[in-house]
């Protein structure tokens, strides 16, 4: 309780760029600070900068839905999300800092017989791996989410759903900043308001990055920048085979607890979480659409509210509050692309779409390790950029689709 | 308690309105809100804050703070000081434990304990990690404000409109009106909008129209302004929109500024001129401009004794501190002069109301003449007028805090919604949150109800002056629309979804048919008796409502090479009136949809698609048609045509009995298409099979699809006939191994694993996805799509995974019980090496493994003798 | 197989034991339905595409350009024949769209603007009424609303229930 009180500096001060690092990570997200984390914890690599063009935190990082959970559709995204729930259940206590994680359980509804076939897929894979998910029916549902109208009058009557016991939300500012003071005691330094404008390499490996606030030399650089990574990846002159797009979210104003479980329907375009500070959170589907403005639409809220209370009517009177956008780099097989590219020392984490978040912690263990070590870890091997060349898909079309 | 009457009075004392608080009859006259007539009857506390449940009352009586928050008619989180009284309405507080006056949670405020520095649920309970659920169930009980009855269903009407106008005015204050009168006079069509209720006074006269009370909730997407109404949601699409939000009294920062009794001017101005209240008995007014000191008149007026006036242009004190008793103000220290009081009018300045704009738009930024934020630089076709645009009496720019040593020590807010301190920022700022935006997050300052209308300038001037730098370095953060809280209720309005359903569709409720969607379809899943349904097809003959296909008509003198380069089966060499299957397929040669394509004459084909694939693949078609610039018509034809397949051994009797056309199998063959009157409707006919029996799929104009209907089920009674259902034809067409794409299929699969080479033409040129598919074949077939059939009884689930050395490694995508086989049978994705005749799979079902063997031709008739007999 | 009679709404046989009935697709949805709203769904609705600049073949025929290059002809059930006929022509294809669209008529502005977010000062315009594609017609304060007949029990149900809002 002590340490309540006591007021202490979460990081240093930013000070000045030093001329050189050896690694320089490229985004001050969650994937980024993660990486940084893992590399002075796991590995004593210490002389590391991220560089984060505007506050750390102010990317996807502060604006996703903090979904995290680990039923997927494949073996391969099974094993690497898993890895990542857990070392999540353990990274409040490893970083002393509390992230409010709230496992209430996650559900998907099944609004159709298809629906269902897709969920029992992911079932059994998931127990496969040893995944706690299963699918429950109607009685099912209402027994872990008695709040949700499971009336068959209505246009997407509730089959069935998958039940994922360990899914949960979490407080995303506090991971940021969790993690940036973890990276931080350890000596790493965190640069906001430092801009990567150009990547220098010869013969084919990178030797150092450019910023607004000076040149800087480099063996290693590692792109943790989510919505902007085809730019940075541009830089290096790396082509990515991903679309960027917009996606939306919303909450209420604060309510007393009503809702424990998270509730996600792909095909209503909805899913609902209540947050411990009370609000209602809700996000959608990505927009079809490209763009950086990052303005909210008031068509978004509209169909959201629809979908909402078909699900939840009782929450007629919930009011919105704030709404806001974020970016989305999707990948075509909606798996994240990881680990190396063909410019030597030039290492992305992206293709994260609407689900990186839940990631952070296995992108940043597994990140440090390729660093530290030079080899590509077994569990991110299936994730290479070079599957896309290789036809070696690994398809979550079924599972990521507004699941975050 | 009233005043005697009033010029400006808005309430009609001849008729009194009751109403309940807690239960109590409360009373109130027409024109009174919930908020007025509670302080009428005397009440002064409204709401209990957020984290430490302090007392609150009215503070700006204009809607934009969170202090009388109330719940009103099972609503939680009503603004009562807006909210129209109402004959009957039931009022209660909200977030107390206990009652608003009464609150056991306040012991928070007094021992303080964990939750009194900011972020505290950071440092703590992190361990044990076993005792988190308990700390977390306490930390959601506490949060939040109101509360939502978990059994309620909607209960409100709410309605959508949509409305163009010329000119739209947001505001109705003075410059907004004379905006408004302008463009009037001008002969544009005007509607003015305002969240108050005066203004449809003040227009009186004008040649427009009034809105009120009405939020406007943004600028949105192509200029659209939702517009708050009440019950009805308004969507303006307004040529020129004129923003007159005018400015927001700003709070001053000082040690006991949320006590009971602390106001800001317009409250008092509220509450004395439009319901007759006194605000209190003597006050004390401390006020940074005109209009801020100019309530000292309607205080005298109303009685109000006045103790002093402070003008922060002519003096500037250094310390200011509240005391209360019970919450509620008792005296004022002005540098050390105590004075009692119940009633502290406070400002700070105002501060413009540029929200809207910043959405649309505009630049904000800081003048640090006027201690503002301002608009700048508008985007085309919004204007802003009057105060919100900058249009302020000169004022003195106050003090970022007025707290000082002294014996003062109470709280002194930056954030009366969310509790904030300026201890907790400074706090913040020590522990290196420096920027506003790692702030707000932290401190949750303008994250609150108030959206930071009465919060974001206190706290950028407090980080200023904690930075030592100035407010423009700091800059605002950035605000999130919508402008005021809205429910989900205006926003979803009637929430219809629009449902397509076929012409027969009565008839099959008639019969008692269970309905399922599909897409946005409903389709019939059986008519009570799948099993006897699929029976009636072996055995007789069973008729299905297929109306939901996709057909499209693909004509033009280029439609057979069209055709031929996009689907990877071969179309050039089709003769008029043969039919002819393929799968579509992506550049990326995945199987997108599938479908029979018939060749009416030379140029014109009849495409039919999957009944969810059909909107896609008409796209698809125009597409490429405009890509390779072929000239091609594309006609989708879905919903004009109804469709109903007749199928089973007496089908061709069933057929002959309605129709001319000679249906022998010689003259009308299996991959037929003809044109024929049927029971005297013009149909087209398609000789196909994806049930597995003889069947005939006819065709016809919508309006006639209920009368064919009935006319086959009469006249094929005495054969047996029965309709079938979507349950009944799974089963049937798995018996054949027909694929179903998008259940059998993901969008990963294509046709050589799909099994079915045969409709892929390497030796064609090109078609779409043929690299593809030429790369699959080079590298191998790595998982093959095969039937199985299980060795036990056990239906295996869809979706069940086929294990090998305990891993996935395969999936049943389909599996039924088929009658005709007395045997479980099923589709599913297998390593390409287990994709042999009686190879062995082993099935995960409910965790055990159960056998199954691999069966690569269909079930039953695997020649396809029926079908072509 | 040049003509495709099975698109036609009018070519249907009586005999043989046979009577052929068309149904407007709104027949069930609007039995409850009060004078301000009329099905006509039964009017002869032919599209063309391609030119139809120096058409005159139908004085009685009402014609609405849909998009450049695709027009509306809208006639009598009677005369829907002699329509298709004097379209007919190689530069054009023409589309018998009778049973593909549902036709409502309704009254009055207000009613319009909570169902549709079209300029009703703008119009004929094709747009999204109730959410469904829709060409929408104005006269004075009579409205004519042509929309896919799959949706016509759904349309019927939205335009009934925004109704009796008013
Ligand atoms: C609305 C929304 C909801 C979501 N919901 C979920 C969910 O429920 N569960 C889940 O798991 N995931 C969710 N996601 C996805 C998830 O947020 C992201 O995949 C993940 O946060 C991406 O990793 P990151 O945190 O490192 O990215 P970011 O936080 O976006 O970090 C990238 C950083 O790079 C910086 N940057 C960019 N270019 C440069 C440059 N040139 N120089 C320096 N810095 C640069 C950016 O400023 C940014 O801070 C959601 C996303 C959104 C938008
Ligand atoms: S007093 Fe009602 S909102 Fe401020």
């Amino acid at each position: 309780m002590k340490d309540v009180f006591r007021q202490r500096r979460m990081w240093r001060p930013r000070g000045e760029l030093k001329r050189r690092y050896d690694v320089v990570i490229v985004g001050g997200g969650s994937h980024g600070l993660a990486t940084a984390y893992y590399l002075a914890k796991n590995h004593g690599i210490t002389d590391v900068a991220v560089l984060e063009r505007s506050y750390i935190g102010s990317g996807a990082a502060g604006r996703n839905t903090t979904i995290i959970r680990s039923n997927y559709r494949t073996p391969e995204g099974v094993a690497f999300y898993g890895r990542s729930v857990e070392l999540y259940e353990r990274l409040a206590a490893e970083l002393d800092f509390n992230l409010l994680f709230s496992q209430h359980g996650h559900l998907t509804l099944a609004h159709s017989d298809r629906a269902l076939i897709t969920m029992t897929e992911r079932a059994e894979v998931n127990q496969l791996l040893g995944v706690d998910s299963r699918v429950v029916d109607r009685d099912g549902v209402a027994g872990l989410c008695p709040e949700l109208n499971l009336s068959r009058e209505v246009t997407w009557p509730i089959e069935g759903a998958l039940y994922h016991r360990r899914g949960g939300i979490i407080r995303h500012d506090a991971v940021v900043w969790g993690l940036a003071r973890g990276a931080d005691r350890r000596g790493v330094e965190i640069h906001p308001g430092t801009e990567v404008t150009g990547i220098e390499s010869s013969n084919g490996r990178v030797t150092g990055v450019r910023t607004t606030r000076g040149d800087i030399a480099c063996d290693t650089v590692v792109s943790a920048t989510a919505g902007w990574s085809t730019l940075v990846a541009d830089l290096a002159g790396v082509p990515l085979p991903i679309t960027t797009h917009i996606l939306q979210a919303f909450v209420t104003e604060p309510l007393k607890p009503f809702l424990d479980v998270i509730i996600v329907s792909s095909q209503m375009h909805v899913y609902i979480s209540q947050t411990d500070r009370g609000e209602i959170l809700i996000g959608a589907e990505i927009e079809p659409y490209t763009t950086y403005l990052g303005t909210g639409t008031f068509g978004f809220l509209e169909d959201s509210a629809r979908h909402t209370l078909e699900l939840f009517p009782q929450l007629e009177h919930a009011a919105v509050l704030r709404q806001w956008t974020g970016l989305c780099d999707l990948s075509p097989d909606y798996s994240p692309i990881l680990g190396v590219t063909e410019v030597g020392g030039f290492l992305v984490s992206c293709g994260w779409g609407t689900y990186g978040f839940k990631a952070a912690p296995i992108v940043g263990t597994t990140l440090a390790e390729l660093v530290a070590t030079g080899r590509t870890p077994e569990l991110i091997a299936p994730f290479t950029l070079e599957r896309f060349s290789t036809d070696s898909l690994v398809s979550e079309l079924a599972a990521a689709a507004v699941s975050h | 308690m009233r005043l005697p009457p009033r010029p400006q009075e808005r309430i009609d004392r001849s008729r009194e309105l009751t109403f309940f608080f807690e239960g109590e009859p409360r009373h109130g006259f027409p024109g009174d809100t919930v908020g007025s007539a509670l302080f009428a009857s005397g009440r002064r506390v409204f709401s209990r804050s957020f984290k430490y449940h302090r007392p609150r009352g009215l503070l700006c009586c204009s809607g934009q703070c969170p202090n009388c928050l109330m719940q009103v008619d099972g609503v939680p989180n009503v603004r009562v000081c807006t909210m129209p009284l109402r004959e009957g309405a039931r009022v209660r507080g909200q977030n107390v434990l206990g009652s608003l006056d009464r609150d056991v949670m306040s012991v928070v405020d007094k021992i303080g304990g964990p939750f009194t520095p900011v972020g505290f649920y950071y440092r703590t309970m992190i361990r044990p990690r076993r005792a988190w659920p308990l700390y977390e169930r306490f930390l959601r009980n506490v949060a939040g404000l109101g509360k939502i009855d978990r059994g309620a269903g909607r209960t409100r009407r709410f309605d959508t409109e949509h409305r163009r106008v010329e000119v739209l005015v947001i505001g109705g204050g003075r410059a907004g009106i004379e905006a408004a009168r302008a463009a009037a006079a001008r002969g544009e069509q005007v509607v003015l909008v305002d969240e108050g209720l005066g203004p449809g006074e003040r227009a009186a006269g004008g040649s427009f129209e009034v809105i009120a009370p009405a939020r406007a909730l943004g600028i949105y997407e192509g200029g659209l302004v939702p517009v708050d109404a009440g019950q009805v949601l308004i969507r303006f699409r307004a040529r020129r929109i004129v923003v007159a939000t005018g400015a927001i009294e700003q709070p001053l920062v000082f040690p006991g500024n949320d006590l009971v009794g602390v106001m800001l001017p317009g409250a008092v101005r509220r509450l004395t001129d439009e319901w007759s209240l006194r605000p209190g008995s003597r006050a004390v007014v401390i006020g940074a401009d005109e209009r801020a000191l100019s309530v000292v008149a309607e205080l005298r007026s109303a009685g109000t004794e006045i103790a002093r006036v402070v003008d922060l242009r002519a003096e500037s004190p250094r310390r200011i501190a509240a005391e209360g008793k019970k919450g509620r103000l008792a005296s004022v220290l002005v540098d050390g002069e105590g004075l009692d009081c119940d009633l502290l009018v406070m400002s700070g300045g105002r501060q413009p109301a540029y929200s809207l704009l910043a959405q649309a738009g505009a630049r904000i930024e800081y003048d640090a003449g006027r201690g503002v934020f301002v608009p700048i630089e508008l985007p085309a076709s919004v204007e802003a007028v009057g105060a919100v645009a900058g249009e302020l009496p000169s004022g003195a720019t106050p003090a970022a805090t007025y707290e000082g040593g002294g014996k003062a020590r109470g709280k002194c807010f930056v954030c009366v919604c969310e509790d904030v301190t300026t201890k907790d920022v400074r706090r913040a700022i020590a522990e290196g949150f420096d920027s506003i935006e790692l702030a707000k997050r932290y401190t949750t300052v303008t994250m609150g109800p108030c959206q930071g209308r009465l919060c974001q300038l206190p706290s950028v001037r407090l980080y200023a002056r904690e930075n030592g730098t100035d407010e423009a370095a700091i800059g605002r953060t950035t605000a999130r629309p919508p402008w005021a809280p809205v429910s989900l209720g205006l926003l979803a309005g009637r929430g219809h979804e629009p449902a397509r359903r076929t012409s027969i569709h009565e008839r099959h409720v008639q019969l008692g048919a269970r309905m399922m969607w599909t897409g946005a379809w409903r389709r019939v899943h059986s008519y009570g008796d799948p099993a006897g349904e699929v029976r009636a097809v072996h055995e007789a003959v069973g008729a299905i409502d297929v109306s939901t296909l996709g057909k499209i008509l693909v004509s033009g003198p280029d439609a057979a090479a069209f055709l031929e380069r996009l689907y990877p089966n071969r179309f050039g060499d089709l003769r008029p009136g043969r039919i002819r299957y393929s799968v579509l397929g992506t550049d990326a040669g995945r199987i997108m949809d599938d479908g029979t394509i018939a060749r009416l004459d030379d140029d014109r084909f009849y495409v039919t698609t999957t009944s969810t694939g059909a909107d896609v693949v008409s796209e698809w078609l125009e597409w490429w048609n405009a890509v390779w610039g072929m000239g091609v018509e594309v006609v989708n034809l879905t919903g004009a045509l109804a469709a109903v397949n007749v199928a089973g051994p007496r089908a061709r009797e069933l057929l002959g009995r309605l129709t001319d056309l000679d249906v022998s199998n010689e003259s009308f063959s299996y991959l037929d298409a003809k044109q024929a009157h049927v029971a005297g409707v013009p149909c087209l006919l398609l000789r196909i099979g994806f049930v597995g029996e003889l069947g005939y799929e006819l065709h016809c104009s919508s309006p006639y699809g209920e009368y064919l209907w009935s006319t086959l089920l009469e006249r094929g009674a005495d054969l047996g006939l029965r309709p079938f259902g979507l349950e009944a034809q799974r089963v049937l067409r798995l018996e054949k191994q027909h694929i179903l794409v998008g259940q059998d299929t993901d969008s990963e699969s294509n046709a050589l694993e799909a099994g079915m080479p045969w409709v892929v033409k390497f030796d064609k040129d090109e078609f779409v996805g043929k690299w593809a598919l030429e790369h699959v074949r080079e590298r191998g077939l790595r998982e093959r799509l095969v039937g199985f059939e299980m060795t036990g009884w056990t239906v295996p689930p869809e979706g069940g995974q086929i294990v090998v050395d305990g891993r996935p490694a395969g999936r049943v995508t389909s599996a039924r019980w088929s009658g005709e086989l007395r045997r479980a049978i099923g589709l599913a994705w297998v390593p390409a090496a287990l994709a042999e005749e009686d190879a062995e799979l082993a099935i995960r079902v409910d965790g055990r493994l159960e056998q199954a063997r691999v069966r690569l031709r269909p079930f039953l008739d695997p020649d396809g003798e029926r079908l072509r007999s | 197989m040049s003509e495709l009679e099975f698109l036609s709404t009018d070519r249907t046989r009586t005999g043989g034991g046979f009577e052929p009935v068309f149904r407007s697709p709104l027949a069930d949805a609007l039995a409850a339905a009060g004078p301000d709203v009329r099905d006509l769904s039964a009017l002869g609705k032919v599209e063309v595409r391609g030119d139809v600049e120096g058409f005159d073949g139908l004085a009685s025929a009402e014609r609405i350009p849909l998009t450049p290059g695709r027009t509306l002809f809208l006639c009598a059930p009677e005369e829907t024949a002699r329509l298709r006929e004097a379209l007919a022509d190689p530069s054009r294809t023409v589309v018998d769209v009778t049973g593909a669209l549902a036709g409502l008529e309704l009254r009055g502005e207000r009613l319009l603007r909570r169902l549709t977010d079209l300029d009703l000062d703008g119009l004929p315009a094709v747009g999204a009424v109730a959410r469904v594609t829709t060409i929408v017609l104005r006269t004075g304060e009579e409205f004519r609303l042509f929309f896919p007949q799959e949706y016509a029990r759904s349309m019927a149900e939205v335009v009934l229930d925004a109704a009796a809002g008013l």
